[in-house]
């Protein structure tokens, strides 16, 4: 009887409540789980695909009386194999954070100025096709674009293409993976794919260049990183920051930041020197050796040095411990590797690294991808149109090598602003934070003025969602169907099914639904002929081979796929002549350098400090900043500073400062963490929080984006990927500019090695004995 | 001692007018006064008095019982452990204890809302203001206590005498604290401090008043000079005889009010009142025999 | 009869956090508080020997737990199978037992006022799973066993060198070991000693003062009143003067 009464709200003497967390916590999740009675009639255990980050892990929900109580790995998943990260296990929370979009809105005042009237579903479509015909009529269909991202984007790329429209962007090429793929297609063929084909688990020699597993956290690959390691693989960590991963590395090579390129041609002179590299596949397989060796002769590691600032002999040491470990030597692509503006290039030397290790295919190296041997029914549906006019963000042309399916988002934004070739007069954005991820946020808003219509499918009210004319929320991924996931570039391929866990908690829709009723209502009805999702799959599955029954119980169904190639097999590379191109004659043929030189990048000017920015283990980008299971493990950033340069400058740990970049743009005040685990030449804080977001009542966390203080990026002229490392920020403390008053040098000594193989001190001795028994000990009662 | 001998019809009452204290009675006298019952306690009073002991009884035993850590507990392990075996489990132990604390409560509060006139100030006047009186009482009674003076030259007390003034204020002090500390302990009405604040006072309340239980059972029920205190908690009435020699300012408060009236032959039932057989004793007492008449109110 | 126990495995972790949230998903643990904790520490050291680390702790159902002798009612106590639970029925809510713990493990949830802890998941291992906390772990950093059973994986790590958080001044047995092969451990236990277990004001002076002044007095009180009814008895009532 005691438990139901609570007098918390009269009598909060003394105080309970912990320190450090925002007041008003959305703790609806809290609440309405408790509400679950305390034995349930109907315990189900659904599967699905989770879509925190983008990795989409198997899940099983476990749902109590129709109410979402947990989610888990789905054991079966050969991905994650029954584990879930912090953001997965999460996904509870999200379904029931208060902060959600609840109903389509159409805004009622100024854009911008955060009046909304809430109306229908008919009511928000009805007015964003009437828009979206408006500006057809006026400017062509091409005048309208679509930023787009994730799974709930493809249902609209689809209708875009069906539309004709071609200008469509989103950020995982531009602003992320885009030089990675195109650097290893100039190479091999193909790309690396997403989840990366690289053999962690078998690994003797990782290297990561920039790469922090273990903050950016993809399940399966921390399970093969983490497995690797175990088993005693040694990882060499290139970064300018002692990142979760150099603290499981032999050798932290604390690089100077945009040097990388140097680093790996030097790599590449000594294991040619030494004659270190697989001679065979080489000879076999590669095409462009020689040209490849003149043009490293000079780059050698004492040349390397001088720029990187790491030492001729750890570059050697390093490169002795690549070669010695071949073939199962792990070079990870990157991810994000949009830093400089010239990452195709760097790519295209990890690449050629990789390929002269002769990883490819090689157990410990990097896995194949299997053929897909099912087929799924097409929908029986017209061709789609092709546009008359050409898309305006130079994917394919401008940039030659830029994505035609992922498009350049800030092509698109530049061009919006600047009308050329023709006016873009219509946005609608799928789940993209067009202000947090696009750079140079000026321009974004400035696009966004000269818009006709601004239409928003989002899920939290973020910063976008403040300008649109219309709100259209749509289901997360645990209420929602979405395509299936078939991976075949995995240890074992497979293929998921997201299919809903539990019915939708708000006034919200699918993006699937929602692209059907803007295509009926565009003159696209004979593009959708079905009226369930859930139909088109088992359409999809009918002779597939594939049971959806079983999907539906099981998730995930695997099939066998072939990772290894066999001793002695060759591999038929996808490039023209099926051959490895370490001399690119393709880009030489576009006027750019068939073989990766070393850039120089800017210093920072004086008093300034390189912005880093990248991943934590808790959120993903600028997505889960208000979910309050992870908002309160870290809420807010803090600022990588080099511990000397710091206390130079009279700053304690936990500090606050406001961080002013060279263009003047300045953010609210964030705390700093002091640590000699950062290259004195640079600060790092993890991307996504503090946008502007209004609408996130419980968390609005101020300007502390890294994002606003990019308003400077290049572009890659080869894939028209941007490079965002490039801005240079100080430090205010107090109104005050704040300089460092000594110099820092992370030259001429060596980095720590540690033991990467788990070693155990026999000699140790261990008291454990048990004390004597507690006073009360029984049987559970 | 000066007292004037009553005559035959004049009533032992009017004697007293100007007297101070209780003076040496003839024998019949004290017959007369002995057969007299007085109404001390009303029903509602004596009823409050058994459902508080009973409370305290169950709350005590249960509340032992419920204190198991060897810093804190009173009672040893083989006393947990029957008390566990009596109720099974050691939370239905501790619902127990809530129960009975709830409905002595809430018993204590609607006597004291409802009754705020009748009782409740009226027990404070009598049972908790200690006066002149009162406090020289202690000093006197260890001495009579130890035979070196009679009650006769001890300060006359009131209603009641000051040692059960002084254990009434114990309990009232301490039925205040656990009226506040239970329902906090029971219902969480407060942070962790002051739970523990609370319970080191509930402690202190309980083991207070068990600590005094000894002598206020002992003087109430086992003490053959206070016999008729103790029938009185049941009855609710006491012999005038009584109430004259210990409680002589009460008995002249309401020496003259229509309340008083007989009872039966007392003496006859067999009731020991050694306040009759005492004047044998005494050497300067007047052994004169009067008839007097009983009357009948 | 087992001995439950975990390793946590500081080789492997990663700092990811899985286990908090699944820990927290698994019990509706109300936010802010938590039953398990990853506290991550900034790199530390001095360039270039620097360590990155983390303390991955929980209730460490300790053999000798401070907090089973704190607890007034006995709603805290240990397990046959080691692990320490409390009894929601005859919590009573007075905390005493969070100031007991000498690694910060317990808490009183705000939903029913009553303390509440990690419990190794006690039911979910009834069934034959794992801890959640080790079910999600994305690095396979947590191992849970029993120590009672020499071939168990808990038995074998330990035997081979995983260590408690334990300092000279305080070890009351904890059950949770930690396997570090980088000599990281000791930066953990520098920075997150176990506390002392630290008993509140009231309880001390009840324990040290009033308790001993109540026990004479009501021994006395008790004994001087026998005292005075065998007094009675032998000599009869007539004795009792006027």
């Amino acid at each position: 009887m005691a438990n139901k009464i609570s007098r918390r709200s009269f009598l909060k003497i003394g105080g309970t409540v912990g320190t450090g967390v925002a007041v008003g916590l959305s703790t609806s999740s809290s609440k309405t789980k408790a509400a679950v009675k305390k034995n349930p009639q109907k315990v189900e255990k659904i599967p699905s695909v989770c879509e925190q980050c983008f990795w989409r892990c198997g899940i099983i929900a476990t749902v109590e009386d129709g109410v979402l109580k947990n989610i888990e790995g789905n054991p079966l998943n050969p991905n994650n194999r029954g584990r879930i990260c912090a953001r997965g296990n999460a996904g509870v929370a999200l379904l029931y954070e208060t902060d959600r979009l609840k109903n389509p809105m159409i805004r009622s005042g100024e854009r911008g100025s955060g009046k909304w009237k809430e109306v229908s579903w008919e009511q928000a479509l009805d007015y964003t096709a009437e828009k979206l015909l408006a500006v057809t009529k006026k400017y062509g269909v091409e005048a309208n674009a679509l930023f787009s991202h994730a799974s709930s984007g493809e249902h609209f790329n689809n209708l875009y293409n069906y539309w004709g429209s071609p200008n469509q962007a989103a950020p995982s090429f531009a602003q992320c993976r885009g030089s990675q793929e195109v650097g290893f297609e100039l190479t091999f063929g193909e790309n690396i794919g997403s989840p990366e084909r690289v053999d962690l688990a078998n690994a003797k020699v990782i290297t990561l260049i920039g790469s922090h597993l273990g903050e950016n956290v993809h399940t399966g690959q921390l399970l093969d990183f983490t497995e690797g390691i175990a088993k005693g693989a040694k990882v060499i960590t290139v970064d300018p920051r002692f990142s979760t991963a150099a603290g499981k590395s032999k050798w932290w090579l604390p690089i100077k930041p945009g040097t990388d390129t140097a680093l790996l041609l030097a790599w590449i002179n000594e294991i040619i020197k030494q004659k270190g590299y697989d001679q065979k596949f080489v000879r076999d397989n590669t095409v462009g050796f020689s040209d490849l060796t003149e043009h490293v002769k000079d780059f050698t590691p004492e040349w390397a040095e001088k720029i990187t600032e790491i030492p001729a002999n750890m570059i050697r040491e390093t490169a002795k411990a690549m070669m010695d470990a071949k073939p199962a030597v792990v070079i990870h692509p990157g991810r994000h590797v949009a830093w400089y503006g010239n990452d195709v290039q760097r790519e295209r030397a990890i690449s050629i690294l990789v390929a002269l290790l002769g990883t490819w295919g090689q157990k410990g190296g990097y896995f194949l991808k299997s053929a897909f041997p099912y087929s799924y029914n097409a929908l029986n549906i017209p061709d789609s149109p092709v546009s008359k006019r050409q898309r305006v963000d130079g994917a394919g042309y401008k940039y030659p090598f830029g994505s035609v399916e992922e498009g350049l988002t800030q092509e698109l934004v530049k061009a919006t602003i600047s009308q050329k070739p023709y006016p873009i007069k219509s946005w609608l954005t799928v789940a993209q934070n067009v202000l947090n991820s696009i750079p140079n946020q000026a321009d974004t808003k400035k696009a966004i003025d000269n818009l006709d219509f601004f239409g928003v499918v989002e899920v939290r009210p973020t910063e976008p969602t403040w300008y649109a004319d219309v709100v259209l929320p749509e289901d997360i991924y645990l209420e929602r169907y979405d395509s299936l996931f078939t991976v075949t570039g995995w240890h074992k391929p497979y293929v998921a099914l997201r299919q809903p866990v539990v019915k939708r908690v708000h006034n919200t829709r699918p993006g699937w639904w929602i692209v059907k009723e803007l295509g009926k209502r565009l003159g696209l009805s004979a593009f959708y002929p079905y009226n369930e999702f859930e139909d088109v799959l088992k359409y999809q599955l009918k002779d597939s081979g594939i049971s959806y029954t079983k999907l539906q119980k099981e998730g995930v169904v695997t099939f066998p796929g072939k990772q290894y190639l066999n001793p002695g097999e060759s591999y038929a590379f996808k490039t023209a002549d099926k051959k490895v191109h370490l001399y690119s004659k393709e880009l030489k043929d576009l006027g750019f350098d068939p073989l990766p030189k070393y850039e120089p990048v800017n210093d920072p000017p004086k008093g300034y400090f390189r912005l880093l920015y990248g991943r934590m283990p808790v959120h993903t980008q600028g997505d889960t900043e208000s979910n309050p299971w992870l908002n309160t493990l870290i809420s807010e950033p803090h600022l990588w500073i080099n511990e000397t340069i710091a206390r130079s400058m009279g700053l304690e740990n936990k500090d606050e400062v406001n961080l002013e970049n060279q263009d003047g743009m300045k953010t609210d005040k964030l705390k700093i963490m002091i640590t000699p685990g950062m290259r004195p030449d640079a600060v790092f804080f993890p991307h996504g929080f503090g946008g502007n977001d209004k609408g996130l009542l419980n968390f609005g966390r101020g300007r502390v984006s890294d994002n606003i203080l990019i308003t400077k990026y290049n572009v890659d002229p080869i894939s028209g990927s941007t490079g965002l490392r490039v801005n240079f920020v100080r430090l205010i403390k107090d109104d005050k500019i704040l300089s460092p008053t000594v110099e820092v040098s992370f030259t001429g000594v060596n980095a720590k090695m540690n033991s990467g193989v788990q070693q155990v001190d026999q000699n140790r001795t261990f008291n454990i004995q048990p004390k004597k028994k507690a006073s009360a000990i029984r049987e559970g009662c | 001692m000066g007292q004037r001998i009553s005559k035959l019809n004049e009533d032992i009452r009017l004697d007293h007018d100007l007297l101070n204290g209780p003076r040496h009675l003839t024998f019949e006298e004290k017959r007369i006064l002995a057969n007299r019952v007085i109404k001390k306690h009303g029903v509602a009073g004596v009823t409050l008095h058994w459902v508080n002991a009973l409370s305290w009884f169950f709350l005590i035993f249960t509340g032992v019982a419920l204190i198991s850590a060897d810093y804190l507990r009173f009672a040893p392990q083989w006393y947990l452990n029957m008390m566990d075996g009596i109720f099974g489990t050691r939370s239905a132990l501790l619902h127990f204890h809530i129960s009975i604390g709830v409905f002595w409560v809430t018993t204590l509060l609607l006597y004291g809302i409802f009754g705020y006139k009748n009782y409740l100030l009226d027990f404070v006047k009598h049972d908790l203001v200690l006066d002149g009186d009162d406090i020289r009482w202690f000093p006197a009674k260890a001495k009579n206590l130890m035979g070196k003076i009679s009650h006769y030259e001890m300060p006359t007390q009131g209603t009641y005498n000051a040692g059960q003034k002084a254990y009434a204020l114990v309990v009232a002090l301490s039925t205040a604290l656990l009226i506040i500390t239970g329902p906090i302990m029971a219902f969480h009405l407060g942070s962790t401090t002051i739970i523990q604040w609370a319970m080191l006072l509930h402690f202190i309340a309980t083991m207070s008043v068990f600590a005094g239980i000894f002598v206020h059972v002992y003087m109430a029920a086992l003490f053959p000079e206070e016999r008729p205190a103790f029938f009185s908690m049941i009855t609710g009435k006491v012999n005038e005889l009584y109430a004259y020699l210990h409680h002589y300012k009460w008995w002249k408060e309401i020496k003259n009010q229509e309340h008083v009236f007989f009872a039966e032959e007392l003496t006859k039932d067999g009731i020991h009142l050694p306040e009759l057989e005492e004047c044998k004793n005494i050497k300067d007492h007047q052994a004169q025999v009067y008839t007097i008449k009983g009357e009948k109110l | 009869m087992k001995k439950y126990a975990m390793v946590i495995d500081m080789d492997r972790c990663v700092t990811c956090h899985a286990c908090e949230v699944a820990c927290r998903s698994h019990y509706d643990v109300p936010v802010p508080y938590y039953r398990n904790w990853v506290h991550a520490l900034p790199p530390q050291g001095v360039y270039p020997d620097i360590k990155k680390v983390s303390y991955v702790g929980l209730c460490n159902h300790c053999d000798d737990a401070p907090c089973v002798k704190a607890c007034p009612t006995g709603a805290t106590y240990k397990r046959e199978d080691g692990v320490v639970v409390v009894d929601k029925g005859l919590c009573i809510g007075c905390g005493i037992c969070i100031e007991a713990c000498p690694y910060g493990a317990r808490y009183i949830d705000p939903l029913n006022e009553k303390v509440d802890k990690c419990d190794f998941c006690i039911d979910r291992v009834t069934n034959g799973e794992e801890p959640a906390c080790v079910e999600t772990c994305i690095a396979e950093a947590r191992i849970f066993g029993d120590l009672n059973d020499p071939k168990s994986k808990v038995s074998k790590l330990v035997a081979a060198g995983a260590q408690q958080n334990i300092s000279s001044k305080v070890n009351v047995g904890p059950n949770i070991y930690y396997l570090d092969s980088h000599d990281n451990f000791p930066i953990i236990k520098a920075a997150f000693p176990p506390k002392v277990p630290k008993m509140p004001t009231p309880q001390k002076m009840w324990t040290n003062v009033i308790r001993p002044l109540f026990w004479v007095a009501i021994g006395g009180t008790f004994l001087g009143q026998m005292a005075a009814f065998a007094t009675q008895l032998f000599k009869g009532e007539s004795e009792v003067k006027e």
